[in-house]
């Protein structure tokens, strides 16, 4: 274990992706194996001091900055231990980048991760890990099988399917132990082809998305829009794309019927420049010779990864997102792009769709919402600033707008921690909240670790 | 420090992938990301000369920012800070190379060559003779790069036109325009006797700063020979951190060993072959297995 309390290696941890909340631990513990993450837990169990948890950091609402206390980085537990062909078992402190180039020289590559590869093991079974992958192989929680966890008291255990404390700590935002290990499902490596097909209507793009996910006939889709003027919906095929009977528009159609819409309103002719731009640059990254030859991707994930960062990411980033049912698709999709025209010039849309497999506890609290659909749904709505900054009020006001949606569509949300917490009691309710909160105050009975992100810490005596 | 752009960093943090430092120590504060989330936190490079001396300047993270920080500028900026407030050290005007290396067609060894693996000199006469580039040498005089790395000159290739012929050292390209011996090779596969399985170890900082020109040249290596490379899933070269003031300088050196072991790790090939000087001595003194500079495998 590695403890470090100078400024500077305390000022790497001062905000996370969102880059809205800001904080500087006390000390920052460098884990390199389980045995220092339980002697940290039982520490501050003792002696009362906030643990907060981190692996890439890449949280959007504050949920892995620490403003006091223990700051537990779990990047260093960073090894693939062993790999089968169905699993493999991991450090939970390595990144989806780090477990993907670890696989590929064996052929394999994991199920279902975000295409953020930055994010680490541990952090994305905590919270869920939904993208491309997730409408065949289901969220990224549920790609693990087994786990080693280090409970708040600093206990080492093993845990497998069908284990009670598997299905809390699993989607349990980091609130009941903390994962160092994960033994996950992994499959043949295979490049990708990726197609897309335009369209001006969002509400057709959803059908036609729920249609083939409910068929399985795609390994991977989403939705990407640039506000709502063109929407893509992205297909993802290993082996020999096929041919669906979609209602998409072709390109030149698809560009004429904006142009049209533009041509009559004057006053949106920076809206096309904007449209313009953005396929300027972002066409030529999808098909970046370096990932992409003979029409197959190659390395997918990493490409997009920076993709992410390069067409999302800002000084700010801010990425409300709702979590649906499949009948709510639509309607949230369309208040959501209302919200979005509100507060910003220039918005995104990224919809995908999550296989859900029954009611498992897991999902209980989470960002898999109730229903008994085989999937479910997750949009993003993401500002495009375009070098605009606006202020962080505004930034909150235009997410609580978006949550509200989603308060009265029901459901649940991604990110629903940290800064977003008041929303946590208004979705699930209080006799759902004040149980998980109680199974919390057993396992960790000074509320230590991860503390205030999900629920309220108890009034000292 | 306003010129330099720390304040773009977003934190994504997609700069530690490849970080050296990184690799070694696991320590977020010693990348690219910590340096400037600790200049964006208002830190003086007084209170980062750690981080500031452990880069060794490979220039992955300039090569894989989406937001297009200059990395690489901020910690030769932040290195003559540190260098001018001791005074003992303090002398950052340009390093004047000698009359022989200025002029056009002189052929740059390089410090690590000269000193420490003369060996090499006839095979890359022999080389440059084949491809038929004159190969008069420059003086012996040291081209300064180590100097610039250091915090201590400016390049004067940012200052001033100089120019050698070709350079067999990536270091030296610090100081220089001029084309490396490496890149010439490539364009003359022909001439090596490269019978896979091998592993080829690309100059990390060649390719990593010049991605869209270097990168295609050690493709088609890969491709023409499924060789395996230093190359990851990012097409970026990973680097041991010999060829870098702290490998040369033994100052706040990096774990050399470990990281060839790193590099090697998913690699059975038995022959490891390289253009890199100090990465030829590293991979000669520490892999176990047989080791050539690229000259060295001439028909």
């Amino acid at each position: 274990m590695l403890i470090r309390t100078d400024r500077a290696a305390r000022a790497c941890y001062r905000t996370d992706g969102g880059q809205i909340v800001y904080g500087l631990p006390d000390s920052v513990v460098h884990a390199r194996c389980p045995e220092d993450v339980a002697d940290v837990l039982r520490l501050a169990q003792r002696d009362r001091i906030p643990v907060t948890c981190r692996g890439g950091g890449l949280t959007t609402e504050g949920e892995s900055v620490g403003g006091a206390g223990i700051l537990l980085d779990v990047k260093g537990m960073n090894r693939l231990i062993e790999c089968g062909r169905d699993t493999a078992w991991v450090e939970a402190g390595m990144t989806w980048y780090e477990v993907a180039a670890a696989l590929r020289p064996r052929g394999l590559d994991y199920t279902s991760a975000p295409l953020n590869l930055l994010s680490t093991v541990g952090g994305t079974l905590g919270v869920g890990g939904i993208d491309v992958n997730s409408p065949r192989h289901g969220c990224a929680a549920d790609q693990a099988v087994e786990l080693e966890v280090v409970t708040p008291t600093g206990a080492i255990v093993r845990v497998k399917e069908g284990d009670d404390y598997l299905e809390r700590v699993l989607l349990g935002y980091g609130q009941f132990g903390v994962i160092t290990k994960a033994r996950i499902k992994v499959r043949p490596y295979r490049p990708m082809a990726v197609r897309h097909f335009l369209y001006t209507d969002v509400g057709v793009a959803l059908a036609d998305m729920m249609g083939l996910v409910q068929e399985n006939a795609v390994e991977a889709c989403a939705i990407l829009t640039l506000r709502d003027d063109v929407v893509a919906l992205i297909l993802g095929f290993e082996g020999e794309p096929e041919d669906f009977p979609l209602r998409d528009s072709s390109e030149l159609r698809t560009m004429a019927t904006v142009a049209c819409r533009f041509a009559v309103r004057p006053w949106r002719w920076r809206d096309a420049g904007f449209l313009r731009r953005r396929q300027a640059d972002l066409l030529p990254a999808l098909h970046n010779p370096l990932f992409v030859r003979d029409g197959l991707v190659h390395d997918r994930a990493v490409l997009f990864s920076r993709l992410i960062w390069r067409q999302w990411g800002g000084r700010r980033v801010v990425i409300p997102d709702l979590a649906i049912t499949m009948s709510n698709f639509e309607g949230a999709a369309r208040r959501g792009i209302e919200v979005c025209k509100r507060y910003f010039p220039y918005f995104t849309l990224y919809a995908v769709m999550i296989r859900k497999f029954g009611n498992r506890p897991r999902y209980e609290m989470s960002a898999i919402p109730s229903t008994a659909d085989d999937h479910v749904c997750g949009i993003e709505f993401s500002p495009l600033l375009e070098g605009a900054d606006y202020s962080p009020d505004h930034y909150q006001r235009f997410k609580n707008a978006i949550y509200d949606v989603g308060l009265e569509l029901g459901g649940s949300y991604y990110r629903f921690g940290g800064v977003m917490k008041p929303y946590i009691r208004r979705m699930f309710g209080d006799e759902l909240v004040n149980r998980h909160r109680a199974m919390k105050l057993q396992l960790d009975p000074a509320f230590i670790l991860n503390p205030g992100v999900v629920f309220d810490a108890p009034v000292a005596a | 420090m306003s010129e330099l752009n720390f304040g773009d960093c977003i934190g994504c943090g997609l700069c530690i992938l490849g970080c050296p430092a990184y690799e070694e120590t696991g320590f977020d504060v010693l990348t690219a990301r910590g340096r400037n989330k600790g200049l964006q936190a208002g830190l003086a490079a007084s209170e980062m000369e750690e981080s500031i001396w452990a880069c060794t300047l490979c220039g992955y993270c300039d090569a894989i920012c989406p937001s297009d920080v200059h990395n690489v500028d901020i910690v030769l900026h932040l290195r003559r800070e540190l260098a001018a407030a001791s005074p003992t050290q303090s002398h950052v005007e340009g390093l004047a190379p000698s009359e022989a290396i200025s002029r056009v067609e002189a052929l740059v060894l390089g410090c690590t060559i000269r000193e420490r693996a003369p060996h090499l000199i006839p095979s890359i006469r022999t080389f440059l003779s084949r491809i038929r580039r004159p190969w008069e040498e420059s003086s012996d005089a040291c081209c300064g790069s180590l100097e610039v790395e250091a915090g201590r000159a400016l390049p004067m290739k940012t200052t001033a036109r100089v120019k050698a012929g070709v350079v067999a050292d990536p270091m030296c390209l610090e100081q220089y325009d001029a084309e490396f011996l490496g890149a010439l090779a490539m364009q003359h596969l022909n001439l090596f006797d490269l019978e896979p399985p091998f592993y080829y170890y690309a100059p990390h900082r060649l390719v990593n700063r010049d991605h869209a020109r270097m990168y295609p040249l050690y493709d088609q290596l890969r491709r023409r020979f499924d060789c395996d490379m230093n190359l990851d899933l990012n097409r970026l070269a990973r680097s041991t951190s010999a060829g870098s003031v702290q490998g040369l300088s033994g100052q706040n050196a990096r774990d050399i060993p470990a990281a060839v072991a790193r590099l090697l790790e998913h690699s059975r090939a038995e022959r490891i072959v390289t253009c890199s000087p100090a990465d030829y001595l590293a991979f000669k003194a520490y892999s176990g297995r047989d080791t050539y500079f690229i000259t060295e495998c001439l028909h």
